[in-house]
């Protein structure tokens, strides 16, 4: 049994100008002490669906179908305070802004404490010691004289491992962390990142991290799932997806990050912008911005299928499936894309010329 | 395993293919907003909220007895004929011989509909030539105010340091007393009547809006577009007027339509303290202090309600309905951009 | 590519920032001064892209507004070389013009704002908005302004049709297409670019850096392009400025800084951007400590509290990253008046109480100090060892900071010529102070504390 399932999730919000469905039939798992990514640009649905796991939905949006099992659990038929106890308990989360995330009236100390005390009935001094731990963990100096400091005190890496700390205080089994570095520079980032893998190790926390840089992704995640308006449009292991991507929307993004080191004069761009989620295209959401589309996909929704077999995807956490209609055989010209590798070893050597001459 | 950067490289994904396709279906991308400015916008919310289209209509009720309850002279020409009201306000009914039978206090009945005051004047017609100075009171300062108000904050906010300093203090004095007070001592000071209550009450009552403009102000200032005006060119004047009060307006145009109810409720006090209008005068709050003394009475005797129930509720209805239209007007301005957005930025 | 004359040039480019709280600070004298920039000199070319890159606050935001004067410099000037119209060029002295011609000058001198949210006024419309540089400068009227309008439009990629329509209606990327067609409605020479692309997606960003290029091919315009992400810059310019701390660190085309990075700083800015390639096995060098307030910036070479290549003094012969510890020691303990800020923590041991190898042990652990160095720091790291154990912070103070001198914290290094265009400030590479230890090019990681 995996950590997490979610099936078919959808997730609707009601505003003046119609009904957004911000997650549409979302399924994915994670296993326990995995880190699983999600990438997509904003208004993709990925902190929706990230707030969805801890049922934190507010008005005027609502969970309208599908279910979020966790270990085995069902959340969504919970009772409220049944969820209480496995929010920062068992499913703790990281946000992007530190600084709001931390109330500015308490002190570090207290607010690493507060779940501890308040979840596993620490006394105290014990809740004391361990916040001091924790602070330590998270490569804070001098823990236990800066305890009583408040968050304005700290830089904005600090403020985010104390973030970190919170989360973490309780050891919980899935850490959701929705673009943890976001708001950081580069070289506190490379920290961040560096200490949220080291960390997931030591506690064997799941991660579900959350974020629109696939740099981000490719440095710490097994898996990853790319959501594209609400849906999910590929998944797979992380090796996989970035030497060999199947849904045009992933090369698509991929061919539009400047990497350090090439010698691109132009970056090739997806053109337009990402539809209003209140009036989707009809069929395949992607066919508008999609240099590949084709009459087909005006008419016909893609499932999720296995790249290979066309066969719909069966929760097998290796498989590598995607939403697009050349998997499914429905597609004339094909995709014409390619993905070169610079001095690809023999293990990565199938990547090349991949992309080429598959469908029809 | 490779520690080179940019090792994958990917070909053929091609935008321009789009671009020069023909639409492959009816789907565009911003095909469905029609332009419409920010107020248009608040509009259209402000009629959905439905407790703040009930005040309007009460208030438009209020307004519209108000003017025709007597008709309007202006210059001797009669511009408004038209007479709801059944007497005169300052008609003494038991005077007529007609209606000889109603006294002082009397209840309602079928000829004073509402009752009558202690000096037997018919409460209905007083309330709704009353509204008169209720209303147009509270119109008056309240626009009065806030122009002062404007001007004064966005001076102080936009220029800043000392400026600012100096005319901050100012207001903290101002501030130091509660704005009844101050209008108490005004009206003290020049005597009762219509035009000394509205400089009572204008006189220190911009303070609110400056200081509102003023915080206002110094976060509009820092908006971008501000800077970038600044950097094509644009003269301090142009700034201020074009980019940073018409951005600033919106909590003051919800403070005003909020504070009308305010100074009316201001107006009624002093006229209950007996020093407002003339006592004779059908103000609101002037008729409840005329009929003050009926509130506390000896065992045994009858409590004539009418006289202070209905121009207490005329009282409540107004600013209740004035405070309606102003959260709808806060909702309305306040809730710009809470609707889902295009995706495409952050 | 550069040529004899650069169209703009700073000298001394200085800006500090009056950090007092109220006017009675100020009255009193109180001021404290925020050295956002400080005493900054580059040069632009004509038709190239200059990217200057740093982490926040390091002062290259203000760096741009106080090179278009949007912000009035402290110090320094800003020299511009404008066409003026027969052919030839004037050169102007922008901090010493008159208001009046600064407001005209702005029709050659434009800025791009980084967010697309807040650099557009909501209550004008898109017309209005790319019309108001043309009426402030008389450019346009009537229909001549309405044609340039939806010229503008078109050029930046946009339906004409947009032009009644309010900001609000506009995604973040064609928001910041909006901000770029007002910017190009004078027709300027220098555009200054303040992260024009960080707020937005990925997808979009590679539309607007496009479409940036393109502009610059088709309009001859050079860029200043100030960006926070490393591969975004290295993707645009043609030269690149590296920041730290309102100093420029390394100036040069984008090749020599990049490759190989030569300074410390910009090797570590580099290493850290994660790569979009899972097999990607880059060492990440990771810098102790944090950027230190501009308030009061560190002695010397402003990067020495946190560079991985600080130098050591004559006669230690250490491994590099023990001296960046050794370092980090030593500030941790001036910083800071307790001794639990110089040990790591373990449960059921009060520091207070330790004995004399329990101390040592835990301050080794703090700060990753393998268990013998030797030679003249083993014995200096002793001593202060001991006085801490003895409860004397003060002599702890002082034995180190006598003997744990950097020369990167004596003197600050100018902007040193590697080559005719590349300049960078760092000791490592200057060549009145040879290296001590030799070690040029050698990268080491830096101890991960903060």
């Amino acid at each position: 049994m995996a950590l997490l399932e979610v099936d078919d999730l959808t997730v609707q919000f009601y505003t003046e100008d119609g009904v957004v469905t911000a997650a549409d039939e979302l399924s994915f798992t994670v296993e326990s002490g995995e880190k699983f990514g999600v990438v997509g640009e904003s208004g993709a649905g990925k902190s929706v669906t990230a707030l969805s796991l801890m049922r934190l939905i507010e008005e005027p949006g609502r969970i309208t179908d599908g279910e979020i099992r966790f270990k085995g659990e069902d959340i969504l038929s919970m009772s409220e305070s049944e969820v209480r106890s496995i929010r920062g308990n068992e499913m703790a989360m990281i946000f992007q802004d530190a600084q709001t995330a931390l109330n500015p009236v308490y002190t570090v100390g207290e607010q690493i404490s507060e779940a501890v005390r308040h979840h596993l009935d620490y006394s105290e001094a014990d809740a004391r010691d361990r916040a001091v731990q924790l602070m330590d963990d998270v490569g804070i100096p001098e823990p236990d004289a800066r305890y009583d400091d408040y968050p304005h005190q700290f830089s904005g890496g600090m403020q985010q491992r104390v973030v970190i700390a919170t989360a973490l205080s309780c050891d919980p089994d899935l850490l959701i962390a929705d673009e943890p570095t976001t708001a950081l520079d580069v070289t506190i980032e490379a920290k961040i990142l560096d200490l949220i893998e080291n960390l997931a190790d030591e506690y064997d926390t799941a991660v579900q991290l959350i974020t629109h840089d696939l740099g981000v992704i490719a440095e710490v995640c097994d898996r990853v799932m790319v959501m594209y308006a609400g849906k999910p449009v590929e998944k797979a292991p992380v090796d996989d997806l970035y030497y060999d991507p199947k849904h045009p929307y992933t090369v698509g993004l991929m061919s539009s990050i400047p990497r350090v080191g090439e010698q691109r004069d132009r970056l090739q761009t997806i053109p337009g912008t990402m539809p209003d989620l209140v009036e989707l295209p009809s069929g395949c959401s992607f066919h508008p911005r999609c240099p590949f589309a084709e009459d087909a996909c005006t008419r016909k929704e893609p499932p999720l299928v296995d790249h290979e077999t066309g066969q719909a995807a069966d929760g097998d956490t290796d498989q590598h499936v995607a939403a697009c209609l050349e998997y499914t055989g429905d597609l004339v010209e094909g995709l014409d894309y390619q993905v070169d590798v610079d001095g690809a070893d023999p293990n990565t050597g199938s990547a090349t010329e991949r992309g080429r001459d598959h469908g029809a | 395993m490779s520690t080179q950067r940019g090792r994958i490289r990917i070909t053929g994904f091609d935008p321009t293919r789009v671009d020069e396709r023909d639409p492959l279906s009816e789907w565009v991308e911003d095909g469905e907003t029609e332009p419409e400015s920010r107020w248009r916008r608040a509009w259209r919310r402000f009629r959905r909220n439905r407790s703040a289209m009930l005040g309007v209509a009460v208030v438009a009720l209020l307004t519209l007895l108000a003017v025709f309850a007597r008709p309007v002279e202006l210059f001797g020409v009669t511009v408004q004929p038209i007479a709801l009201t059944p007497f005169e306000p300052d008609t003494i009914l038991y005077l007529t011989p007609e209606y000889a039978n109603i006294g002082p206090y009397s209840p309602p009945s079928g000829t004073a509909l509402l009752g009558t005051d202690g000096t037997g004047r018919d409460i209905l017609s007083r309330l709704l030539y009353g509204g008169r100075y209720s209303l147009s009171i509270g119109f008056i300062v309240v626009f009065i105010t806030a122009v002062i108000g404007i001007v004064y904050g966005s001076v102080s906010g936009y220029y800043g340091g000392l400026v600012d300093e100096v005319m901050m203090r100012v207001l903290d004095v101002i501030f130091a007393f509660p704005g009844l007070v101050l209008a108490l001592v005004v009206v003290a000071t020049l005597g009762g009547g219509y035009w000394q209550l509205v400089l009572a009450f204008t006189v220190f009552g911009w303070a609110g809006y400056a200081r509102l403009i003023r915080g206002e102000i110094l976060q509009v200032k820092q908006n971008e577009y501000v800077m970038a005006a600044r950097a094509l060119g644009a003269r301090d004047r142009k700034v201020i007027f074009r980019h940073i009060v018409p951005n600033a307006l919106a909590p003051v145009v919800v403070q005003a339509s909020l504070s009308i109810g305010t100074v009316v409720i201001g107006v009624a006090a002093l006229g209950f303290l007996g020093v407002g209008l003339d006592p004779t005068t059908a103000e609101w709050g002037t008729m409840l202090n005329a009929a003050r003394s009926t509130l506390i009475q000896g065992p045994g005797a009858t409590l004539p309600w009418w006289a202070t129930v209905f121009p207490g509720v005329a009282i409540f209805l107004f600013v209740m309905a004035m405070n309606l239209i102003g959260d709808g007007i806060n909702d309305a301005l306040d809730a710009q951009d809470t609707t889902v957005t295009q995706g495409g930025g952050a | 590519m550069p040529e004899a004359e650069p169209i703009l040039r700073a000298e001394n480019l200085t800006k500090y920032f009056d950090d007092s709280e109220g006017f009675v600070d100020s009255l009193l004298g109180r001021s404290q001064w925020v050295k956002a920039v400080d005493g900054v000199d580059f040069t632009l070319y004509e038709g190239e892209t200059l990217g200057v890159v740093g982490e926040s606050g390091c002062g290259k935001t203000t760096l741009g507004r106080a090179l278009l004067q949007l912000l009035e410099p402290t110090e320094g000037s800003v020299y511009y070389n404008r066409a003026d119209g027969a052919g030839g060029r004037e050169r102007l002295d922008l901090t010493e013009a008159s208001s009046s011609r600064l407001r005209s000058l702005r029709t050659d001198l434009q800025y791009i704002f980084q967010d697309p949210f807040s650099s557009l006024n909501p209550r004008l419309t898109v017309g209005d908005i790319i019309g108001e540089p043309l009426d402030i400068h008389s450019l346009a009227t009537g229909a001549e302004r309405t044609d340039r309008i939806y010229e503008l439009l078109e050029l930046v990629g946009l339906n004409p049709s947009h032009a009644q329509r309010y900001p609000h209606e506009f995604s973040g990327g064609q928001r910041q297409r909006i901000g770029i067609a007002r910017a190009l409605a004078v027709d300027p020479e220098v555009i200054v670019c303040d992260e024009p692309v960080s707020a937005l997606d990925v997808s979009v960003q590679a539309q607007i850096l496009n479409l940036l290029e393109d502009l610059q091919a088709d309009l001859g315009l050079s860029y200043i392009f100030i960006a926070h992400d490393l591969s975004v810059v290295e993707h645009i310019s043609d030269r690149i400025g590296v920041m730290y701390l309102g100093e420029l660190a390394e100036v040069g085309t984008t090749d020599e800084v990049f490759s190989p990075p030569y300074h410390p700083y910009t090797e570590a800015l580099l290493s850290a951007i994660p790569e979009p390639d899972p097999r990607w096995q880059g060492d990440r060098i990771l810098l102790s400590g944090n950027v230190p307030s501009p308030l009061d910036p560190p002695s010397g070479c402003r990067f020495h509290t946190r560079c991985p290549r600080v130098i050591q003094p004559a006669g230690f012969d250490l491994d590099q990253p023990v001296w960046r510890s050794l370092m980090d020691f030593k500030q941790r303990l001036l910083g800071e008046e307790t001794i639990g800020a110089v040990t790591a923590v373990e449960e059921d041991v009060d520091v207070e109480d330790a004995s004399r190898a329990e101390l040592e042990d835990l301050v080794r652990a703090e700060f990753d100090l393998p268990d013998r160095f030797g030679g003249e720091a083993e014995r200096v790291f002793a001593d202060a060892v001991d006085a801490l154990h003895a409860g004397d912070i003060q002599a702890a103070e002082t034995t180190v900071s006598e003997s744990f001198v950097s020369p990167c914290e004596a003197s600050n290094p100018d902007l040193y010529a590697e080559t005719e265009t590349h300049n960078l400030a760092c000791l490592l590479y200057d060549d009145e102070h040879p290296d001590p230890t030799g070690s040029v090019g050698g990268r080491n990681d830096a101890a991960a504390d903060d």
